[in-house]
């Protein structure tokens, strides 16, 4: 399978993967499709994919757990403000994150919040090659809200 | 699931080839009109040769010219230059001008999140034989002076915040003072280097800090630092106003505002968010988040907008003295002898106000290029060219780039703007497959190109067959008139981010 490397390890050979993310082409910037049963899924999952664009994930240890926090005014904002905290961490702070743990989303009474622990660590050129570069989440075409039986579905487009 | 994933793609294929293909009249060989239909305020204009008409309806492109087209206020057409792409919110290569007298609204999606990416071009006193054996040696030592890449910071010192109002409000001045280049670059610069309305208070910390950072970088992506040789001449008279000639080696930057920008753009987008709904706006795509130019959400973001764009001219300013600095000591030479002398700098992602002439009468207008370049007449305002205002074109690794310059057509059907590069035709998934099992930095250097760059994915992602041919662009504003071409540059040293 060559194209392995560009699936959720969720998604890694199975038939049927209720969760996983995929990079998406789009002609001038890149796209990433995420799907999920759940809303705690569907951010998980856009992370990880986020973060293999980033770097290949299974070089990076698993050295500081950090905990995030963001808010939206709804879910798009949340999901953007989500993608581009782990942004500006890798930019500001070098941090590299393999995995997100206990991810929950709440409403609150300015829309929503989101809180989570992103484990990894600082980049270190030796061992961790750069892939994309991502300047930011947009919201083009972005829609949370229209979840089907089979759970959530959408494509993000990033601006690189 | 396995299809899962066909299922959302072909879903968005779907979801754009219905709306698709608007309808495109014909109205002369490099101009094409979509009638306004639906909630378009006014049709689109695309100027583009039949021969790529194709290959832009097949994009996303055209669906998002129609969108622009139902922003409040927009006056006249919702344009796109030929090098029109599918970007987000706007298409790349867009310009909208709307009147904020008639509500006109102002939209970060029609700038960026990298504000004031832009171009620069400085020619020098050396000569082809000059550099060519010292190629490899000389993009190194510009990698050694100029820092790039992921999180990468100054190679100048950190700047404090107390600074950065300073970067923030007089833009490439503040790069001057701190004797990065000369005094006479900032009249070689659109806006001579400096947006006015600027207000730092408008601007939020976490934008500070990454500005603080990253002040005097060049980024990655398709940003970068090149060594030219001026190819051919088509306009001798602007050739020689500028000061270029054939055989001369020029340098050319690529980059913009850094983290600084994206998270100004990415701020507002939120404000606007909430705008939107505050003013009950109408919008076919949430990117394309507004407000109106005078109430205070708009108000607040062009003046965020205003120091983030001079953030990138006091970066570029800063970057091309670092360029200075990496060639006088690689050629061991004087820097009279360089020469090294700012022909001009663009900005191609930026919202401003200008005054145009609408049927009769003069208005001041917000014009929106996402991907387009100003393209002033000669003598006019703010312009003191003789044979008219120098429009930089970006190539890519491997293709040429082109130093054009502004026409009278262009204020009377552009709101004076032409395109502004080559643009992507295949995306950067499509570019890696094609790339795999070729080594694309010995193909170059067979073109006789070197190369170095950060990351192998970059290089792959922006071989130059991922890019639409810039001569195709070029020659398509020259022939609709609102740029006329007047030299060709080659590269042949690449500095990568």
């Amino acid at each position: 399978m060559s194209d392995a490397k560009g699936m959720g390890r969720e998604a890694k050979g199975m038939g049927r993967d209720p969760e996983g993310f995929e990079p998406v082409d789009h002609t001038a910037d890149l796209g990433l499709r995420v799907w999920a049963e759940g809303l705690e899924g569907l951010f998980r999952q856009a992370a990880l994919g986020l973060s293999q664009l980033l770097t290949d994930p299974a070089r990076i240890r698993v050295a500081r757990r950090l905990p995030i926090e963001v808010t939206g005014a709804d879910l798009e904002e949340l999901l953007v403000s989500w993608l581009n905290e782990i942004l500006y961490r890798a930019e500001s702070e070098g941090m590299l994150f393999a995995e997100f743990q206990d991810l929950r989303i709440e409403e609150t009474a300015g829309g929503y919040s989101l809180a989570a622990v992103a484990l990894g660590e600082p980049r270190d050129e030796s061992r961790h090659p750069l892939g994309a570069a991502v300047k930011a989440a947009t919201y083009h075409g972005l829609e949370i809200e229209s979840r089907s039986e089979s759970g959530y579905d959408l494509t993000i487009i990033l601006d690189t | 699931m396995k299809d899962h994933g066909r299922g959302s793609d072909a879903k968005m294929m779907a979801k754009r080839t219905e709306k698709t293909s608007p309808r495109l009249r014909k109205i002369h060989s490099y101009l094409w009109e979509i009638e306004r239909s639906g909630g378009m305020r006014v049709p689109g204009r695309i100027f583009i040769s039949e021969s790529m008409i194709d290959r832009v309806c097949s994009d996303g492109g055209l669906d998002q010219v129609v969108n622009v087209a139902h922003l409040p206020g927009i006056v006249g057409y919702s344009f796109a230059m030929p090098d029109i792409h599918w970007g987000y919110g706007f298409p790349i290569g867009g310009v909208a001008a709307t009147d904020p007298a008639q509500g006109g609204v102002v939209s970060p999606g029609g700038v960026g999140y990298d504000i004031n990416c832009g171009v620069r071009v400085a020619t020098t006193h050396l000569e082809r034989a000059d550099v060519e054996r010292k190629l490899e040696a000389l993009v190194t030592s510009l990698f050694r002076h100029i820092p790039t890449g992921l999180g990468s910071s100054g190679a100048i010192r950190k700047v404090s915040s107390k600074e950065l109002d300073r970067v923030m409000v007089i833009g490439a001045r503040w790069a001057v003072e701190q004797g990065y280049g000369s005094k006479g670059d900032l009249a070689h610069t659109e806006e001579e280097g400096c947006l006015g309305g600027a207000d730092p208070s408008a601007v939020g910390q976490r934008a500070r800090s990454r500005g603080c950072e990253q002040l005097g970088t060049l980024g990655s992506g398709n940003h970068f630092v090149e060594i030219d040789v001026v190819e051919e001449i088509y306009h001798k008279e602007a050739a020689r106003e500028f000061g270029l000639r054939p055989g001369q080696i020029a340098l050319q930057i690529h980059t913009g505002s850094r983290g600084f920008g994206h998270q100004v753009c990415d701020d507002y987008l939120k404000v606007m968010a909430r705008a939107v709904r505050k003013f009950n706006l109408q919008l076919p795509d949430r990117q394309l988040a507004c407000a109106p130019v005078e109430s205070a959400e708009g108000g607040a973001y062009l003046a965020a907008m205003a120091c983030a764009a001079n953030f990138a001219w006091a970066n570029r300013q800063t970057i091309m003295a670092l360029a200075e600095r990496a060639m006088l000591e690689c050629l061991g030479m004087t820097p009279r002898d360089l020469g090294l002398t700012l022909l001009y700098d663009v900005c191609h992602n930026i919202a401003k106000l200008e005054d145009h002439e609408v049927g009769r009468e003069v208005r001041r207008l917000c014009v929106h290029r996402k991907g387009a370049t100003r393209a002033y007449p000669p003598r006019g305002v703010k312009n003191p060219w003789r044979t008219g205002q120098p429009v930089l074109i970006p190539g890519d690794m491997g293709t040429e780039s082109y130093i054009c310059v502004g026409q009278e057509k262009s204020l009377r059907e552009t709101w004076g703007s032409t395109c502004h590069g080559a643009g992507r035709m295949m995306s950067r998934k499509g570019a890696i497959r094609k790339a795999r099992g070729r080594n694309i930095k010995q193909e170059l250097r067979r073109l006789g190109i070197t190369v170095r760059y950060e990351g192998r994915t970059t290089l792959a992602e922006e071989m130059p067959e991922a890019y639409k041919d810039v001569d195709e662009v070029v020659r398509t504003c020259h022939g609709a008139g609102i740029s006329k071409m007047v030299a060709r540059l080659k590269p042949v040293g690449v500095m990568k981010g």
